[in-house]
């Protein structure tokens, strides 16, 4: 019986890669032990870059709100800010990870764009409406996904040292989040992480006699 | 009862020359500026407010005092510009435009429409939500009570420093002249003006908003007041109102057929306070429990207190 040096070679990686391949398990709470939905986890290798999708990703402005509230994007990522009111909006950022401003404009024919080429959290807020409030999570692996109803989060990762970052928008932390060091062995890894119980203030929306007032 | 009846000497019922030449100086500004404006957004919304006033007649003393129940519908649309050009300016300007109806329990000729227009400059000082803001305004009003004799213009010109302290507080400081045009009322003494409505005063003050709780915000303001103020000053007789025009520091006197009573024109100073707890309920609807005190000296050596409980609600269109 013959084989194909190419073929046993492919099978040897194939099998290689599989037994190298882990769960990594991440249960996201507060401070009081409850589950907390949302928050983004990320975990992050040298050399394990993310592929940037080539289309834009949008964040709309929707009766006078982002939406969507929180997006998940790898660096290189185009965003597109379409402005689906029939009012003007001025976009902005002061955020480290990409500082910006997109003067008043109107309507999503021509959606303005940004590229974020850089890791981290980009809070964005509009000029004009002061309530207005986004924020885009810019990711530099391909191991990022939100947490489920339960705070869980499972990631297939290879086997190996990580970083592991967590950032939820209504929990505040450091800007980056709250970043510790793992090491994931083959068999995986159930870690269980409880941000800081100091939640992020976002006021109601709601129309006020003060704004009426000066 | 006997009143003296003026027919003579009246004052054109209109607006004062200093109120009108602000508002036109403030106008020829925004007309100038409205070349570089882009419009930004509309503004609009409707509101209802129940209120107690504990001494709607404004009378010294705790005897004299009359109490009353009131109620306001509101709506008001506003049109927001911004001033744009080759950098981002921080500059704002409103044209507002709003009209109410109110309706006392007992007092009927205290019912009556008010209605005007606000212009505005707000210059923001940065970008984002807790920089520091300035801002001027100036509104006038026409208020159209049932008893005419007490339908006047009101006119106000302020300017306040808007100073986020963080997310949650923010402090403002404001001053604030106010001009009410009036007219000269059917009976009143021969001796003197019956233009109790005709005033003037300044306002100046701080106040402090608290983000309780994200659905809830705090504001608690203190301002000084000195000017013109009427109030009640004793039973509607002609001899009282000869009395009263004769007393020094009396600038106008009145019959006022509202409360039967003799009213007055005084100069005096004193404080309001105000304190407001806001409760969003949605993006569009609010409700908001105030409450504010009057305690105001004229120079006849009285002494005027009066406290306004209200609950407001709040819809934007």
């Amino acid at each position: 019986m013959r084989y194909s040096p190419h073929a046993a070679a492919l099978l040897c990686s194939v099998m290689a890669t599989a037994a190298l391949a882990a769960d990594l398990s991440v249960t996201v709470s507060d401070a009081s032990g409850s589950p907390i939905q949302g928050a983004v986890v990320m975990a992050s290798a040298p050399g394990q870059a993310p592929e940037a999708s080539a289309k834009a990703v949008s964040i709309d402005q929707m009766n006078r709100e982002f939406v969507p509230f929180l997006s998940v994007v790898p660096v290189g990522t185009r965003i597109a800010f379409p402005n689906s009111d029939n009012i003007r909006h001025h976009v902005y950022s002061f955020s480290e990870a990409k500082r910006f401003e997109i003067p008043l404009y109107a309507g999503d024919a021509t959606a303005p764009e940004i590229l974020v080429d850089q890791a981290g959290v980009i809070a964005l807020g509009c000029n004009v409406h002061d309530w207005m409030r986004a924020y885009v999570v810019v990711s530099d692996t391909p191991h990022t996904a939100q947490s489920d109803e339960r705070g869980r989060v499972l990631l297939t990762v290879p086997a190996g040292e990580y970083t592991l970052r967590v950032w939820h928008p209504s929990v505040r932390d450091d800007e980056a989040g709250m970043s510790v060091p793992i090491t994931v062995p083959d068999a995986g890894l159930e870690k269980s992480l409880s941000l800081a119980d100091q939640p992020r203030w976002r006021a109601w929306r709601a129309p006020s006699a003060f704004e009426e007032d000066y | 009862m006997t009143m003296a009846t003026k027919t003579k000497g009246l004052r054109p019922f209109g607006p004062k020359p200093m109120p009108v030449r602000l508002l036109i100086g403030l106008c020829l500004l925004l007309i100038t500026f409205s070349a570089r404006a882009e419009w930004m957004d509309w503004r609009s919304g409707v509101g209802i407010t129940v209120s107690e006033d504990n001494n709607v007649n404004i009378a010294s003393r705790g005897r004299d005092k009359l109490s009353d129940e009131s109620v306001q519908a509101r709506v008001r649309i506003a049109r927001r510009y911004a001033l744009s050009g080759s950098q981002y300016s921080g500059a704002f300007l409103g044209a507002e435009a709003d009209l109410s109806r109110r309706e006392y329990n007992d007092f009927d000729g205290l019912s009556g429409w008010r209605g005007g227009a606000t212009l505005s400059y707000q210059q923001k000082l940065g970008l984002g939500p807790t920089v520091p803001r300035l801002s001027l305004r100036a509104s006038a009003h026409y208020e159209a009570p049932d008893d005419r004799y007490r339908e006047h213009w009101d006119y106000r010109l302020s300017a306040t420093g808007i100073f986020p302290l963080g997310p949650r507080v923010t402090a403002l400081a404001r001053g604030r002249l106010v001009e009410q045009q009036g007219q000269e009322w059917l009976t009143s003494s021969p001796q003197l003006s019956s233009n109790v409505f005709d005033q003037s005063r300044w306002e100046l003050g701080g106040e402090l908003r608290v983000r309780v709780q994200p659905w809830a915000r705090l504001r608690v303001r203190a301002e000084y007041l000195d000017g013109e103020f009427d109030a009640f000053c004793g039973p509607g007789s002609a001899g009282r109102l000869n009395q009263v025009a004769g007393l020094s520091g009396v600038k106008a006197v009145a019959f006022d057929s509202v409360f039967n009573s003799c009213r007055w024109l005084v100069e005096g100073d004193g404080w309001r306070y105000e304190t407001g707890l806001e409760f969003a309920l949605s993006p569009s609807q609010a409700l908001e429990l105030h409450w504010i005190e009057h305690d105001i000296r004229v120079d006849t050596s009285q002494s005027y207190e009066r406290r306004v409980f209200g609950l407001e609600w709040r819809y934007a269109l």
